[in-house]
């Protein structure tokens, strides 16, 4: 008998929606995609139809509903946090309450009114979902499993053993002491918005030095040699205040909270370097300890703090773990899914079978929608845009690659879109890595973010060695590993002015750094994706295409779509994009659309508004 | 959230932090650790007993609330599971309204 579970996350951030059969993942994907609310909390109603349109089901073929966490100890830990902090707190508890009382705890009711069937409505808890989210899908039979984010019900980091369909909990760190929590409090204190701008941190980094690292390890955060931790909750804010960080954090950091928006000074560059080198001893530790208390050669990871590559990196060429796993959608998205296959395995039974082959079972993480021809067709008709069809693949990538070597920027569209917070190849900006310019050009003129963030370099899998310094086998297919790029590629900067005090970021980027420069990070590291013919045959046949053209198995790929909207999920979003950025080329599966045919699109700029920034 | 769900949320708060929580603090001290201490380790073993999963069913609210706190040894709040309810009834919200989420609750939940 067929079994269908819908795993949701929903009420908190990055809602998201997951269908599971007989514990195949079938369809996985994030409310904002649909709704175009980034980081949208709201219930996941676009990604529940996709889901069911997806795994051809009606919502009464539904064996069970999951939801990804306990509502009840969220309740307990908000109120218990409000009472550790009386008389203060009423601020917190006017906006929570309504948040906490009136929506989550009758979330049951939500989805059965909304799906109109008695449907079995299960909760399960935040940290186990993510727990399940990174093993089950991964291809090891047994192995540790460690969670990390800022919180879930109770509990800000969970050491794990995952054996065959079993996940047993072993220790936890509960609430306030999170380094989640932590992070985000820096990345607050850094003029960055708290739940999306820890990237824009940790990318900040490495233009700093560490010379606050011992304030964090001797007032923030004590870390035991086991890997548990506390912090120092008297310098943060966010017990007792709407504000992450008090007056007490920011005399530790010579000054107030820099003004979202304002320049990037030396100060937020050392505070990025010093938060990042102790969040990585801190995960290191952790590590460690599950590695103890398991005995298992292999790791997975999940929860928003394994969405740091760089930290990743680390713990990859620390040896702990022969093997390391981290699930894509990281983030609390990824609990919708951890939830279904949770309750496949563990409520309905279903045997769990690691593949043969040695690989995951995330398919790629490309489990969004596909669209046909004709779907397409239909958008560009309305549009009146001119395309050109090439229906061979290989026909068609080395056009693209020829537009990318001639220094063109392609919005790229092809196949089911990715789940999780990264742009694989399905939903990309790719370029040409080998210009300098190319970092600078594409921040300003398509994505209009910060010139200091970097781009990403997705690499042929066969030839990753040639560039970056990661062990032989080792790969990085979901771009959550950060690693040098070798030696010999690398050119030495003119760091001299920089170093003397000036903060100007632009005078390292626009620098070469390497025969790749445009994804090569000032610290010559680079964020991977390593990429096979397996998953995504399309996008692999244009980065081969760009080598034979150009030698280089190396391209930029970055997310398809400009500061603060989410990354592109239909046609018409992409075509949208497209027009209203500095793109050259579209690519809609094999459709090829060149700016300069297409006809006048009526653009205000008004749209911008319309995206909070990041 | 009209005005009238506002000063009842206020009166709540109002005995929550001050009578309710005295009385908590009286008697249990300090509900969770705000910083370190001498301990060797800050990890918290996981009970085995706790259920992969639960229902979660607006009929069994109080029960299930109430029944939570005492097993944390929180009489003071598990006898006002009933008030908690009966607010959470009048703020509960309609599904656009969950738009409204604001971002600072992200610590919250």
């Amino acid at each position: 008998m067929t079994t269908n579970v819908l795993g949701i996350s929903a009420f908190y951030h990055d809602s998201a929606a997951a269908l599971v059969r007989d514990g195949e993942i079938i369809a996985a994907a994030q409310e904002e995609r649909f709704s175009r609310k980034k980081h949208d909390p709201r219930f996941p109603r676009g990604a529940i139809n996709y889901c069911l349109e997806e795994a051809f089901i009606e919502a009464d073929e539904l064996d069970a509903v999951v939801f990804y966490d306990n509502p009840l100890l969220t309740f307990d830990r908000v109120l218990q946090s409000l009472l550790s902090v009386a008389p203060r707190g009423l601020e917190q508890w006017m906006h929570a309450a309504p948040s906490v009382l009136g929506i989550k705890l009758f979330a049951a009711d939500f989805i059965r009114d909304y799906f109109k069937t008695d449907v079995p409505v299960l909760f399960t808890r935040h940290h186990l979902s993510h727990a399940a989210s990174t093993f089950y899908p991964s291809p090891f039979e047994r192995a540790a499993i460690l969670t990390m984010d800022g919180v879930g019900e109770w509990a800000t980091t969970s050491i794990n053993l995952g054996e065959g369909d079993r996940i047993t909990p072993l220790k936890e760190i509960q609430y306030p002491h999170s380094l989640g929590l932590l992070y985000s409090a820096f990345t607050y204190f850094c003029g960055f918005k708290v739940n999306s701008g820890e990237y824009k941190l940790m990318g900040l980094a490495p233009y700093g030095t560490p010379r606050y690292a011992d304030t964090i390890r001797e007032n923030l955060i004590s870390i035991r040699p086991d890997g548990s931790y506390r912090l120092h909750t008297e310098f943060l804010g966010y017990l007792d205040s709407e504000r992450m960080t008090n007056d007490r954090f920011a005399a530790l950091f010579d000054g107030p909270p820099r003004e979202p928006e304002s320049r990037i000074t030396r100060r937020e560059m050392d505070i990025a370097a010093s938060i990042q080198v102790v969040t990585e001893e801190a995960v290191l530790a952790l590590a460690r300890h599950a590695r103890e208390i398991t005995g298992a050669t292999d790791l997975c990871l999940a929860g928003g703090v394994a969405l740091n590559c760089v930290a990743n990196g680390k713990l990859q060429r620390e040896g702990i773990f022969d093997r390391v796993w981290i699930q894509p959608a990281a983030g609390d998205a990824g609990g919708a899914l951890g939830a279904a296959l949770l309750a496949s395995y563990r409520h309905f039974g279903v045997p769990r079978c690691v593949r043969s082959d040695g690989r995951d079972s995330q398919h790629g993480s490309y489990l969004g929608p596909r669209y046909s021809e004709a779907e397409i067709d239909a958008v560009l008709d309305r549009y009146q845009a001119p395309r050109h069809r090439i229906t061979a693949r290989d026909e068609r990538a080395d056009a693209i690659a020829a537009a990318i070597e001639q220094g063109k920027t392609v919005g790229y569209f092809a196949g089911r879109m990715e789940f999780g917070p990264r742009a694989l190849g399905a939903r990309s900006i790719l370029g040409d890595p080998r210009q300098a310019e190319t970092q600078v050009a594409m921040n300003l003129k398509i994505k209009f973010r910060e010139s200091f963030r970097p781009f990403a370099p997705s690499v042929l899998a066969e030839r990753t060695a040639d560039y970056f310094d990661i062990d032989c086998g080792v790969e990085s297919p979901y771009m959550l590993l950060v690693a040098p790029v070798r030696e010999e590629r690398r050119l030495s900067m003119e760091t001299g002015a920089f170093d003397h005090g000036d903060d100007d970021m632009l005078s390292l980027v626009r620098q070469p750094r390497s025969d790749i420069p445009a994804v090569t990070h000032i610290d010559y590291s680079a964020r991977l994706q390593t990429v096979g013919p397996r998953e995504h045959p399309d996008y692999h046949a244009v980065i081969q295409a760009f080598e034979r053209r150009t030698g280089c198995p190396v391209i930029v790929n970055t997310s398809f779509n400009v500061r603060g909207e989410p990354i592109v999920c239909s046609p018409d979003d992409a075509y949208r994009c497209f027009m209203r950025t500095g793109l050259d080329l579209l690519v809609l599966e094999d459709s090829l659309l060149w700016k300069d045919e297409q006809p006048e699109f009526p653009d205000d700029g008004s749209w911008r508004k319309t995206y909070e920034l990041d | 959230m009209n005005s009238t769900e506002e000063d009842h949320l206020l009166c709540f708060f109002e005995r929550l932090r001050g009578p309710v929580a005295y009385e908590i603090r009286e008697r249990r001290g300090q509900l969770f650790p705000l910083g370190p201490d001498n301990a060797d380790s800050w990890y918290v073993n996981y009970d085995p007993g706790t259920p992969e999963f639960v229902t979660v069913e607006t009929h069994d609210l109080v029960d299930d609330l109430r029944r939570m706190w005492l097993e944390q040894d929180l009489p003071e709040l598990a006898r006002l599971a009933d008030e908690f309810i009966e607010i959470a009834g009048q703020l509960r919200l309609g599904e656009e309204e969950t738009a409204d989420i604001s971002p600072f609750i992200y610590v919250m939940y």
